[in-house]
């Protein structure tokens, strides 16, 4: 006699990737250490708003680029296991920004064959104007991440730091009306906005909402400076 | 939990369940799924709705239970057309004309009731006018299927799934909608609800059980073929259960979906006089069910004559 209606049931995945500039700027006034200590204090809350939302099984990775691009995971883990191993900058490290976002189409691939799941989340943090010595221009590797139905689905959030962040390439990687990148001017700032966006872009992957309802923007962060100032952090 | 009611008309019998999610516990949050069955004497009728979740949407679950009820409602009065085209186009006209009822309703809610201040802040990002606004506060998707003239007929607005399942145990999806990526869905409370609309029907000849589901229930499923054992295992269950025993343990059945996070309801159109199951004890034969035991007109009244 059947005892059950329906197969077995689990929790659907929701993909979170950092990207993360560690070009050879980043060396400078702190900012990787800043970086570094920014996910470390995201990481809990990650896992606290995880726990939120039981229909998600939150899983993390991070992509980090300069002359190249470098997973720091190569498989995605579940953010109750993700520990962070803090990052250094590549000194005279290009910023090579298209070349990591082609890193991507793969897995959004990955994720269509699956076909189940929330929205990925990507995460970008840069403190520079993208380079294309070695890869693809922003704009190819866009097209391409956003040629996958997954990748055109995913929710971008981008954050940058000081004032030689070039925003018009931040938002280029958000391409939604409704979202800007923001930008960093100190440590506090950097930590703070990090925190933001991963947890806002978190949530509005595993919240329900009907697609003519925009991505919430209520909850900006404080207004910051154009210039990075070490000295705050 | 909560079961409305459960009626039989003529040969069929409805059902449904619903079970809050893990989610909405953990979040002090109500259910916001509704389901309504029903019959009157030739139309079994069954909807699930499904309020969306996000803050937004800060009436969804009374937006569900209007949704769930009046279409319901407007599936009983679904036009006896017997031939495919008529019975799409009948389906179309019963859909319109449950959005604009629905939009009146929750219009008429919002005015006899106005948001609180709390309900306002929420609201408060919402672009577009304010009657637009109102509206989307109610968001919810719906499915309802009904049985008449021989058809089984199906209406859509949203995720969730609707399937049936033949005497063999075939089962087939009605109102398929392409795949959706992450939580985004149609809603009821969209700009353009009517471009939302999917319909679909099949004969009912060989059909032994419809069911249709809250999405709560289908993304849960790990198994892509999940619809198919959901069609095996209702087709088993009508060989071995009557429908209240079906019924009696559906809220158990949706329960592990429902632990995974979210609002699971279901409900089930479950054809009586089939299956190899013998009758229970004081249970009517099958030719008893065409046995004038009490007057057909009382018998009628008593039973089966339970409008929506």
């Amino acid at each position: 006699m059947t005892d059950r209606l329906g197969g077995a049931v689990d929790r659907r995945p929701l993909h979170f990737i950092w990207i993360l500039d560690i070009s050879g700027s980043m060396a400078g006034g702190g900012r990787i250490q800043a970086l570094n200590t920014a996910i470390e204090e995201t990481l809990p809350q990650l896992r606290e708003d995880s726990l939120d939302h039981p229909q998600a099984q939150l899983f993390v990775r991070a992509l980090t680029f300069a002359d190249q691009p470098a997973w720091l995971h190569q498989a995605p883990v579940p953010v109750e296991q993700f520990r962070w191993d803090r990052i250094n900058a590549v000194p005279q490290g290009l910023t090579e920004l298209g070349a990591a976002i082609i890193q991507l189409v793969p897995v959004m691939q990955e994720l269509g064959r699956s076909g189940r799941g929330f929205a990925p989340v990507l995460v970008l943090v840069s403190d520079g104007r993208p380079t294309h010595a070695n890869g693809p221009t922003l704009d190819q590797a866009m097209a391409a991440l956003q040629a996958e139905p997954w990748g055109a689905a995913s929710v971008r959030m981008a954050v940058g730091i000081g004032e030689d962040a070039d925003l018009a390439a931040l938002a280029r990687f958000i391409d939604h009306p409704d979202r800007q990148p923001l930008r960093a001017s100190n440590q506090t700032d950097l930590v703070t906005m990090i925190q933001w966006a991963s947890r806002q872009a978190s949530r509005a992957a595993a919240n329900p909402a009907s697609p003519d309802v925009p991505l919430a923007t209520t909850t900006q962060p404080m207004p910051s400076g154009p210039v990075w100032d070490a000295s705050t952090g | 939990m909560g079961r409305l009611d459960r009626v039989s008309a003529q040969a069929w019998s409805v059902c449904g369940a619903s079970v809050i999610g893990s989610a909405h516990v953990r979040r002090s949050v109500e259910n916001q799924d509704a389901f309504r069955c029903g019959a009157c004497p030739e139309t079994p009728v069954a909807v699930v709705a499904d309020g969306h979740g996000a803050a937004e949407y800060v009436r969804s679950a009374t937006g569900a239970r209007l949704a769930a009820d009046l279409l319901a409602a407007e599936l009983a009065d679904v036009g006896r057309a017997d031939d495919a085209h008529a019975v799409h186009k009948d389906l179309q006209i019963v859909a319109a004309r449950f959005i604009d009822r629905w939009r009146t309703a929750v219009l008429a809610d919002a005015a006899a009731e106005p948001f609180s201040a709390a309900e306002q802040d929420a609201l408060a990002a919402q672009a577009g006018r304010p009657e637009e606004v109102a509206v989307r506060a109610y968001g919810t998707t719906v499915l309802g299927v009904c049985v008449a003239a021989g058809w089984v007929r199906a209406v859509a607005i949203g995720d969730g799934d609707v399937g049936c399942v033949d005497a063999a145990g075939g089962h087939r999806t009605l109102c398929p909608q392409p795949a959706a990526i992450g939580v985004q869905t149609d809603s009821l409370a969209a700009d353009d609800p009517y471009a939302a609309v999917r319909t679909d029907a099949c004969p009912a000849d060989d059909i032994v059980a419809v069911w249709a589901c809250t999405d709560g229930f289908s993304t849960a499923q790990a198994d892509p073929g999940w619809r198919g054992l959901v069609g095996g295992q209702l087709r088993g269950m009508l060989a071995t259960r009557t429908a209240a025993e079906i019924e009696a343990d559906l809220d158990g059945w949706l329960a592990p979906a429902a632990a995974v996070g979210d609002d699971t309801t279901m409900v089930l159109v479950l054809r009586d006089e089939f299956g190899d199951r013998p009758p229970r004890d004081g249970e009517p034969k099958r030719y008893d069910l065409l046995a004038p035991t009490v007057p057909p007109r009382e018998r009628r009244r008593r039973a089966l004559w339970r409008r929506l």
